[in-house]
């Protein structure tokens, strides 16, 4: 969201509504959600089913072979080893074996499947959230941020809850089952196990926090330093020109001992975590050679070889399912602010929307009117109150006055990219709010200050509006706005943003975009203020005829560019202070007279000081 | 392996810490590799005390297991608790300095990663900050970053983690199969049969896997292009209705970057399921070696126990070899990278400092010819000639295209012409430093850029610690207080992506009261007001007057209104000069000075004739 509100996505909620929210979007893909987690308990199930089968083959079929083999040498006689039963679990052993890379082959299938498809469905919700949000939104946020979100905060949430969930449904049936096992054999080791748990979960967690505290920041101050360069590079030539080069240097290594302290510090804790978890699995691992020793030698034994190595090799290997466990813990506290920023998007209320059963604009003639119009960006600072204006149909009017009085605040509700706080906006005498947006914004001719090209080629540009534009449309329409030149480059690309032309080019060309779509109302936002003087010359002749017989709304800060409207409006504070034309105005002598004139005189004066 | 040797240089003086690191590996490797040890020994310490062949198995005994024999009490009737109370402590004991070996070797190898990494990142900016413009205008400044960050990035992981990773699976495996082979050499060599094979499927595998990685990335981007795009133009995706357009649009490439990360999960499933099987077949072999040698009473069921430890320890992690070489393979990309950053010759600083000397505003150029494509036919300047004099006022003039902002980074420069030269105050500029140059030369440039920072801090940009009146005055100048009240946080508010947007008149303001604060002795301003509305620009022109009074100033202009004030006027056509005059002499020639004075009369003719009489009527 915005800026403000970014703050407050800190990840400080609470992870289980984040969870339960983030779950639904897997339930979507039962059959794969379902499956994996059957596969991976199966897996889990496999893993300790292992040392099992290591400890059958030396209880049942080695040791008693051996001491067969004692009491034929004891007897002096020789014994033939009978291989059967070591055939039988090493069978099982390879069954075991079999199973498991099936279920890996089904695991990684359908935890793929689902995390490739959850980062679909969070991409396309939040894209079509987007195109429907108003203005307003966007003045707000930074296109950056609303990118990352669809892009990195989408990936990190639906890794946590396919791959995440994965993790944690192994580790949890690992322990379960390895838990079961040894208590079966012995509840004196099974206990050593089961006390060690907890202690490693805690411990596990606790480093795991640790480091997530100074990965997060360092994630932080990999921005500030993607920034930071961002900026210099592109900035190199002020930095340059201003000799700073060498201060530059300076700054950034401020910035970059913080970042190496940071990463450090979750470097640190990260080279702690693996020893402190296998030691203490180590210390029960002592303990089980300890007691599981001493019930082995007990005469007569408590305990076989078998169980004794069996335990051992569960105590080793206890801490690596808490390992997954807490790392899924670790992961799903890591993206909680990337989820509360993802469903934040999702849940921003659309300003503008249809109505229920709003119909469709037909035809729109092009009366425009004001009723009691209200405005405001924020409450505290109106920018209309009481606004009233009538225009009709096919009359061009002009909306003069200085920066910030309003005047693109009255084309905005008229494009409806907000609307009124109060009062009412008719278009064709219905209020507008009633029809549809998409039907009123199709009959609209929209120019903007910065001209906006989206990559491809000019002719892709120019047919945006209509697609099924013929060629000779899209001369017409060039013809119309004096941009004959570009015919022969249609095909040429604009580059990013339309980067590869010049301002001129790039208004031209969105000149010709907007009238190809034949507009009943036509809107030019400072649409002449980036061009220079002969590509507007150009278009001049173009927008008289672009005007004929259409209603249209021009903000242009060069007066020669309005002249011919039927009607110029001088707004100040919201207000109209006067209305007429250009002809009408000037004998008034009021503020669009003293405008005009000190614009010529300043013309004039550039040949006088000459 | 230039590439590798380049990757260790980033290491510079930390070189020996990270060695070290790796030596504190190492042991803790050999540490852990003595855990299956004692559990070989406990168990044929319980076996042969119950069946009293203890002398036997100590005569039998491998070298390792000989010595913690060694290290015990002898076992006896009554002390068996005791024994195994040392086997246990022994086993903590071992557990301790693995984890401690192994906590301070990661430690220490965080320590001289990080400090490497610092140190080139510091390296390389101000580096970059020191390149020719020429190199700017070849490498894409994006691609620049992504060098600077993400191949970074790159570099650290494969010091700070793949190598350690690598130099740790190898220890393992090697100290391990020695371990093996000392109790007996044939079963190693059966337990560990089909590592080569699995890993050469990793290398196999993992090269694909980069492949179709790079698609994917590829694939990712478009995806993330059509976003951008998209939010930098949502105004005219609304003003054109094209919603549902453009959804579809991104749910195309949606749809394609899910499916190239299906096959890619589907590579994974493949491998992680084959390498599963064929290692699990590899352990099942290993038993069955181990049960023969056991039943043949060449190995104890000890020996047999450890045994299976260590084969599991080097057999899963084989898996992983793979991934890390490949991702080692793109450190040296990513290396690549850098290097052609950092071995491109920075711009050469030497020649007479200016500090503290100040420059009287002669400029002369001669025969200048230029072209930034030095194989280029036509030159983007070709013998450009002119002398300004101390003081003047002079305006450039010309079609975009026409040279004009060349001439200025000439004189800064940015660039050095390919002939003729460029004297200042009777002084080649090539003989003077550079940085005092330019700070003697106030450029505004064109496309005014402001740092995100405070509307003072880019006001102060080139002194932070400048007195405020200073900024005041010069914030006065360039017409930026006009509009500080209209700001959130007046002169402290941030601009740029994390603050406010400044429109582009605004920025133009504050960029001009950045050049003023460093009292240039000569002031260009490249078409440094075009946004500025001609009332405000007016003023601004006011305002310069006064305090550029006696210095000279260069405009260049396509507003015939931004260049009201000058003494004379150079019309710059295709790289050379057409016109040259004071603005009366020009009007009188039919040229493009008089063209483009036509063109903007013009449009006001007809009022003009309107207003004529009105005119009159108020003189009189």
């Amino acid at each position: 969201m915005d800026q403000q509100t970014d703050h407050l996505h800190t990840g400080k909620g609470a992870l289980w509504p984040f969870l339960k929210r983030m779950i639904h979007y897997s339930l979507n893909y039962k059959n794969w959600l379902y499956s994996f987690i059957f596969w991976i308990m199966i897996t889990a199930i496999v893993d300790a089913i292992f040392p099992l089968l290591l400890l059958g083959l030396i209880d049942y079929a080695i040791t008693p072979q051996l001491q067969l083999m004692k009491a034929a040498m004891e007897n002096g006689t020789t014994h033939t080893t009978d291989f059967a039963q070591v055939f039988k679990f090493l069978g099982l052993f390879a069954l075991a074996g079999a199973i498991q890379a099936f279920a890996v082959y089904m695991f990684v299938r359908n935890t793929g499947r689902m995390a490739e498809y959850v980062m679909y469905d969070l991409r396309e919700q939040m894209f079509r959230k987007l195109q429907r949000l108003s203005f307003s939104f966007y003045d707000r946020s930074a296109s950056g941020w609303l990118l990352s979100r669809l892009t990195s905060d989408t990936d990190r949430v639906a890794e946590v809850i396919s791959w995440g969930l994965l993790d944690a449904f192994w580790g949890i049936t690992s322990i379960v089952f390895c838990q079961i096992a040894i208590f079966y054999y012995n509840w004196k080791l099974g206990l050593i196990i089961f006390v060690s748990v907890p202690i490693l979960l805690v411990a596990s967690v606790k480093i795991r926090m640790l480091v997530l505290k100074y990965s997060r920041e360092s994630r932080k101050i990999n921005s500030d330093i993607t920034a930071f360069y961002n900026e210099n590079i592109n900035g190199v030539m002020i930095n340059k020109s201003t000799g700073q080069e060498q201060r530059v240097g300076q700054d950034f290594n401020v910035l970059t001992s913080k970042m190496k302290r940071s990463s450090y510090r979750s470097s640190y804790y990260t080279a702690m975590y693996l020893p402190v978890v296998i030691f203490i699995g180590a210390l029960a691992a002592a303990f089980v050679v300890f007691f599981g020793g001493n019930m082995a030698i007990a005469l007569p034994p408590v305990i076989t070889i078998g169980v004794l190595i069996a335990s051992f090799d569960y105590a080793l290997k206890i801490f690596l399912p808490i390992i997954d466990i807490s790392m899924f813990y670790a992961q799903a506290q890591g993206c909680l602010s990337a989820g509360e920023r993802i469903f934040s998007l999702i849940d921003e209320k659309e300003e503008i929307q249809n109505q229920e059963g709003a119909s469709d604009f037909k035809d729109i003639k092009g009366a425009i009117t004001f009723s009691n119009v209200a405005f405001h960006y924020n409450e505290n600072n109106p920018v209309l109150t009481d606004f009233n204006l009538k225009i009709e149909a096919g009359t061009s009017v002009a909306l003069v006055g200085a920066t910030g009085e309003g005047k693109s605040t009255i084309v905005n509700l008229v494009a409806r990219f907000y609307e009124p706080t109060n009062g009412q906006l008719l278009v064709d005498g219905v209020d507008y709010t009633t029809k549809s947006l998409q039907s009123l914004r199709s009959n609209l001719g929209i120019v903007l200050q910065t001209p906006h090209l989206f990559s491809g080629t000019i002719q892709e540009n120019i047919v945006y509006g209509r697609q099924e534009a013929t060629l000779a449309d899209i001369e017409q329409a060039l013809a119309l706005v004096g941009g004959q030149d570009f015919l022969p480059r249609l095909k040429e690309e604009v580059g990013e943003n339309g980067d590869q032309l010049s301002m001129g080019e790039r208004q031209l060309i969105s000149f010709a975009r907007a009238i190809l779509t034949d507009p009943a109302i036509f809107i030019m936002d400072e649409a002449t203020s980036s061009i220079d003087t002969l590509t507007e010359a150009r278009i001049q002749q173009g927008i008289e005829k672009m005007l004929n017989q259409r209603t249209a709304i021009i903000i242009a800060h060069r007066l020669s560019t309005i002249k011919n409207c039927d009607r110029i409006l001088v707004i100040q504070k919201g207000n109209i202070i006067e209305d007429g034309s250009h002809r009408e105005l000037l004998m008034a002598k009021g503020k669009y007279y003293d405008l005009y004139t000190h614009q010529l005189r300043e013309e004039r004066l550039g040949e006088l000081t000459s | 392996m230039e590439n590798l040797r380049k990757l260790f240089a980033v290491l510079d003086r930390w070189k020996g810490n990270y060695l070290f690191a790796g030596f504190l590996m190492l042991i803790a490797i050999f540490v852990r590799m003595l855990e299956p040890r004692i559990l070989q020994i406990a168990i044929d310490g319980v076996v042969q005390y119950k069946e009293g062949h203890l002398q036997k198995i100590l005569q039998e005994a491998d070298i390792v297991a000989k010595y913690l024999y060694g290290i015990l009490p002898d076992i006896t009737a009554d002390n068996r608790t005791y024994v195994l109370l040392c086997i246990g402590l022994l086993f903590v004991c071992i557990a301790t300095l693995k984890s401690l070996a192994s906590f301070a070797g990661s430690v220490v190898a965080a320590k001289s990663t990080e400090s490497a990494i610092k140190n080139l990142r510091i390296k390389l900016l101000s580096h970059i900050q020191s390149l020719p413009m020429g190199h700017f205008s070849k490498v894409p400044s994006a691609d620049m970053i992504q060098r600077c960050t993400g191949d970074i990035d790159t570099i650290r992981n494969f010091i700070g983690q793949q190598t350690i990773e690598f130099v740790r699976l190898t220890g393992i495996f090697v100290i391990a199969f020695f371990m093996m082979a000392s109790i007996h050499f044939w079963y190693a060599v059966i337990s560990v049969a089909l590592v080569p094979i699995v890993l050469g499927m990793a290398f196999y595998f993992f090269h694909l896997e980069s492949k179709i990685w790079q698609i994917h990335e590829k694939e990712q981007d478009k995806l993330t292009a059509i976003i951008q795009e998209n939010l930098s133009g949502i105004r005219v995706v609304q003003a054109f209705a094209k919603e549902e357009y453009e959804i579809e649009k991104f749910v195309h490439q949606n749809i394609a970057k899910r499916e190239v990360g299906i096959r890619h999960v589907d590579y994974h499933k493949i491998f992680w399921s084959i390498t599963d099987l064929l290692l699990n077949i590899q352990i099942v072999m290993s038993l069955l070696a181990g049960t023969h040698f056991v039943l043949n009473q060449q190995i104890t069921l000890g020996e047999f126990a450890g045994f299976f430890t260590y084969a599991v320890m080097v057999t899963f992690p084989i898996r992983g070899v793979g991934r890390i070489v490949t991702q080692m393979g793109m450190a040296a990309v990513g290396m690549e990278r850098i290097s052609q950053i950092l071995e491109t010759p920075p711009e050469d600083y030497s020649g007479k400092s200016l500090e503290g000397t100040t420059i009287k505003g002669k400029i002369e150029f001669q025969d200048i010819v230029f072209s930034y494509d030095e194989s280029a036919e036509t030159k983007t300047l070709n013998k450009v000639s002119f002398t300004i004099n101390p003081g003047e006022k002079v305006a450039i003039l010309g079609p975009s295209g026409a040279g004009k902002s060349t001439l200025i980074a000439l004189l800064g420069r940015f660039y050095e012409p390919n002939a003729g030269q460029i004297l200042l105050d009777d002084e080649p500029i090539t003989t003077l430093e550079k940085t005092a140059l330019r700070k003697k030369l106030g450029i505004v440039h064109q496309k005014s850029f402001l740092f995100s920072n405070s509307v003072q801090g880019n006001i102060a940009y080139m002194n932070p610690s400048v007195a405020k009146e200073k900024i005041d005055q010069v914030a006065t100048a360039a017409k930026v207080y006009d509009f500080l009240d209209k700001l959130p946080n007046g002169y402290e508010t941030q601009v740029g992506e994390k603050g406010v947007t400044l429109s582009g008149g605004q920025k133009q303001r504050v960029s001009l009261a950045r050049t003023l604060l460093g009292d240039p002795d000569i002031l260009i301003l490249d078409d440094s007001t075009s946004a500025v509305d001609t009332e405000t620009e007016f003023e601004i022109q006011q305002a310069l007057k006064e305090k550029m009074k006696g210095k000279t100033t260069l405009i260049i202009a396509h507003r015939l209104t931004s260049i009201q004030q000058a003494d004379r006027v150079i019309v710059l056509d295709k790289g050379k000069i057409i016109e040259e005059g004071t603005p009366k002499e020009l009007l009188k020639k039919d040229g493009f000075y008089k063209k483009i004075h036509t063109v903007q009369v013009s449009l006001e003719e007809d009022i003009q004739n309107e207003l004529g009489t009105m005119d009159k009527n108020q003189e009189n």
